[in-house]
């Protein structure tokens, strides 16, 4: 007798829940994961579905078995009473990232502190977690509460969700959740594969962040007075113009963003600050019911910048840096170190007296060190998509470009960028792409300042050479993945070749001169198979020549291309370093 | 490539005598920039009835390569005329942007000759290919880091800072500004008494200010690249207030005692302010 199935719209019916509180269920009790947008159920669960034939074109279609079915109601049943305690281990499973990005995140977050393998919940997360001992272990550990998992996930699944929506967003009603705005972005998927996102954004509160300028708005008072409260309470030590020094008792009340087309610090107030501000200039001075915060949702943001062109203009400074951060809680932009910590992390190394850290676990940093970047949003899981072998640097430098899309020339050139995610996000991959650091006895300061640092420039940084190298290769006039073709030529010779010769050449940065040479080495296997590191010399000494008495910056890709064919003869002949010394 | 130290195979406009009159910039190139933009205009003087021809014909172009080496940038921007407007995204400049003005050949040109070449080359000519130079209109360079507006200010190129770990001030050169480190215990009085107050301005810019400054000056050259070296060049080479200075030497080669006469002269006679401020106070005191 044939086996009775179940569709899934049986299961809901029979257990009364919807689909999404279905999906949450098999994500969060670890039954399947969610790939992209489609469920996959874990190795041990495979047998708890099978693909049956669907409709006249042999199409199949997965269903429930009896197993599946029956287990799935059983659990159900019997976990809707459980108060359940969680292992960081299990929920690692759950928001499928490496132990380092789950821990680095809680960190970042001030959700807990980590030290020797022990992790503890900071002050006002206590109802997170608790201490367990179990059979097996010597040691106390901490188990997450259903409180602190379901958190954590929201922390973890959230951001997913919106690192990987269209930043070009559709006006929503103004009291649409993110998540629900998400949703709807996927309206064109059918409804199984759409919502992995809880309808309802429980708990999670989407920071509100006002400019000085909405908050005296909202105060109805002037600068100065507000200065004048400011330092009487010692929120800030100073405040003249756009100058100002803040004070750390008061970190919740606000966030400092660095602004990179103007290169200054932005601040921004918080909820936290606000309602304290209005509390002291008394919400009756303007007959404040609500604050209306200047960045709040896609919705508000839209309304500022269509309105009219007066109120463009007014808020001209400010929506600038609103435009980016609009969608994001801080935790989900991007972070960079300040300058100033990044000259004491390079004089710490100099002086050697970091070096054990690079061979850590983890790089201890100090929190206030560190700036938000309103452009650009912080990638998930990019560390488990580096791999720090270096036969797959190709693989590393294209998921690291990829994960930064909004990322700019000039945002790439800024060293605190890379070297704050050397040093935390990515530094894993950095330690084991250049493991010397774990070497007993490790005593080399310059082979930290090199990769972890811009002391050679940044196309020896660990990443920002990759970035870079892939940045100058990317053929612009193709598309998908044809356009890395001359980026995995350039990363299979030796790197030296790309960080030296290539990426350092004034000639390369004319894009239409590197893919005209690339084009010609790609083709020509010939005269790519020995003596290649020369004849690249060559070829760069020749067209610097060349450049000599012509604009080579007016010349296209063809012409690169044809006149190497014309010189092959030339570059053949090259067969040393004494040949390159000697030619031309 | 710095085309005027070139020698051509054949005379090319704006490089030595091998084609008169030169062209020149009609006044100074204006810098314009908003949110998201830079905008750069700039206009030439050209007298060459020939060149001119050539370019609107098509077989040459008006021609300017920008670069930019701290964000490996290099685009060239084409126009018709000798009038450039020249917009680029901010993200795609940072630190010192170079501009260089050619008329470059796009089209083959055989036999190209020119009524005003020097005598030299007087019944040659030339052959050109494209990317050749027909002529070249000229350059400059411009510091999208430099706050032009505040140039005056000593605070666009020096700052005082907390060391907490410091037991005594010292300066630090390698950052985007001078940077005078103070122990937490002088960093707080300098904060809570002495910022702001403008009498008290003059005595600390001709002690702590004074000092941090010629320290910087006489170490200049090995601080090139910093924002404060590039802000403070750019004041020397071009206010006319140090030409006599300028004349004797560039910034980086300064004698001694030229320094302490530029430093003096940057922060507009710190000695002299301080001396009124003193006179003040003891007026103030009777």
């Amino acid at each position: 007798m044939e086996e009775k199935t179940y569709t899934t719209d049986d299961i809901l019916k029979e257990l009364n829940i919807s689909i999404l509180e279905f999906q949450l269920f098999l994500i969060n009790h670890r039954i399947a994961r969610n790939l992209g947008n489609r469920l996959v159920l874990f190795e041990s669960y495979r047998d708890w579905m099978i693909e049956q034939e669907n409709d006249i074109f042999g199409r199949t279609k997965l269903v429930w078995t009896q197993l599946g079915h029956d287990n799935l109601v059983r659990l159900m049943s019997y976990l809707a009473n459980r108060n359940g305690h969680y292992s960081t281990q299990s929920i690692l499973q759950e928001t499928g990232v490496s132990n380092y990005s789950f821990l680095r995140r809680l960190i970042d977050n001030g959700i807990i502190d980590y030290s020797n393998g022990n992790i503890t919940l900071r002050d006002g997360y206590s109802d997170w977690g608790t201490i367990e001992k179990d059979k097996e272990e010597t040691l106390p550990t901490l188990k997450w509460t259903e409180l602190g998992r379901s958190k954590i996930l929201e922390l973890f699944v959230k951001a997913k969700a919106i690192s990987s929506t269209n930043s070009t967003k559709k006006k929503e009603k103004p009291t649409q959740s993110i998540a629900e705005s998400n949703a709807k972005q996927d309206g064109n998927k059918s409804s199984n594969e759409s919502n992995w996102i809880p309808e309802t954004n429980t708990g999670f509160d989407n920071q509100t962040l006002y400019s000085i300028e909405d908050i005296l708005k909202e105060v109805n008072a002037d600068y100065g007075e507000l200065r004048e409260y400011f330092i009487e309470k010692g929120i800030v030590t100073y405040m003249r113009g756009k100058k100002t020094i803040l004070s750390e008792s008061y970190k919740e009340w606000y966030i400092v963003f660095k602004d990179p087309s103007i290169k200054e610090e932005v601040i921004f107030w918080t909820k936290t600050a606000l309602k304290n501000i209005i509390q002291h200039f008394g919400s009756k001075k303007k007959g404040i019911v609500e604050s209306k915060p200047f960045v709040t949702t896609p919705y508000e943001e839209t309304k500022i910048a269509t309105s009219t062109e007066t109120i463009k203009e007014e808020k001209h400074e400010t929506k600038h840096i609103s435009n980016s951060i609009v969608t994001a809680n801080s935790s989900e932009l991007q972070k960079v170190f300040k300058t100033k910590y990044v000259d004491f992390l390079i004089e710490q190394a100099k002086q050697g007296q970091s070096l054990a850290n690079y061979a850590s676990e983890f790089f201890p940093i100090e929190q206030e060190n560190i700036l938000y970047i309103p452009s650009i949003k912080h990638p998930i899981g990019l560390l488990e998509k580096m791999n720090p072998s270096i036969e797959k640097d190709f693989e590393s430098a294209v998921a690291l470009y990829e994960a930064y899309p909004n990322l700019s020339p000039l945002q790439a050139a800024d060293k605190t960028f890379w070297v704050y995610l050397a040093h935390t996000e990515l530094f894993p991959y950095v330690q084991n792409r250049y493991p010397q650091v774990k070497q007993d006895g490790f005593n080399n300061p310059q082979y930290i300042l090199d990769h972890w640092f811009f002391d050679q420039g940044p196309l020896r940084h660990a990443l920002a050479g990759l970035w870079w190298s892939v940045y100058l290769s990317l053929d612009n006039e193709s598309e998908g993945i044809k356009k890395y073709n001359y980026t995995k030529f350039i990363f299979s010779k030796d790197m030296n070749l790309r960080a030296i010769y290539f990426a350092n050449s004034q000639l390369i940065r004319h894009k239409a001169a590197a893919i005209g040479i690339l084009r010609f080495l790609m083709e020509d296997e010939e005269l790519c198979s020995t003596f290649f590191r020369q004849r690249f010399r060559y070829i760069i000494k020749y067209f610097n020549k060349l450049g000599g008495t012509r604009q080579l910056v007016s010349l296209d890709r063809d012409f690169f291309y044809y006149e190497l064919k014309k010189i092959r003869p030339l570059i053949m002949a090259i067969q040393s370093d004494e040949d390159v010394k000697n030619s031309i | 490539m710095k085309i005027n130290d070139l020698s051509f195979p054949y005379p090319v406009l704006g490089i030595g005598d091998d084609i008169l009159p030169k062209p020149t910039f009609k006044g100074e190139p204006q810098v314009e920039s908003d949110t998201t933009n830079y905008t750069f205009t700039v206009d030439f003087a050209m007298v060459n009835p020939t060149i001119k021809q050539v370019a609107d014909s098509g077989s040459a172009t008006y021609l300017c390569e920008v670069t930019c080496s701290s964000t490996l940038y290099r685009k060239s921007f084409r126009s018709q005329t000798t009038h450039f407007v020249i917009v680029i995204p901010k993200t795609h400049l940072g630190g010192r942007v170079d501009f260089q003005f050619t008329i470059t050949v796009t089209k083959s040109i055989k036999a190209y000759t020119n009524p005003q070449f020097h005598e030299d080359y007087k019944g040659f000519s030339f052959d050109l290919e494209p990317g050749d130079l027909l002529g070249f209109l000229g350059e400059f360079s411009y510091d999208v880091d430099i706050k032009y507006d505040k140039l005056k200010s000593v605070g666009t190129f020096m700052q005082i800072t907390e060391g907490p770990t410091l037991k005594l001030a010292r300066f630090n050169l390698g950052g985007d500004k001078i940077d005078i480190q103070l122990p937490s215990t002088l960093y707080q009085q300098y904060r809570h008494s002495i910022m702001g107050n403008m009498r008290l301005a003059n005595i600390i810019h001709s002690s702590i200010v004074f000092n941090a400054l010629v320290t910087a000056l006489l170490d200049i050259q090995n601080f090139g690249n910093t924002l404060w070296a590039r802000t403070i060049k750019y004041r020397f080479d071009t206010e006319a207030t140090f030409e006599d200075i300028r004349e004797q030497n560039a910034l980086e080669e300064l004698e001694t005692d030229d320094i302490i006469e530029l430093a003096q002269r940057l922060l507009s006679d710190p000695y002299g302010r301080l001396f009124n401020t003193i006179s003040t106070l003891l007026d103030d005191e009777d």
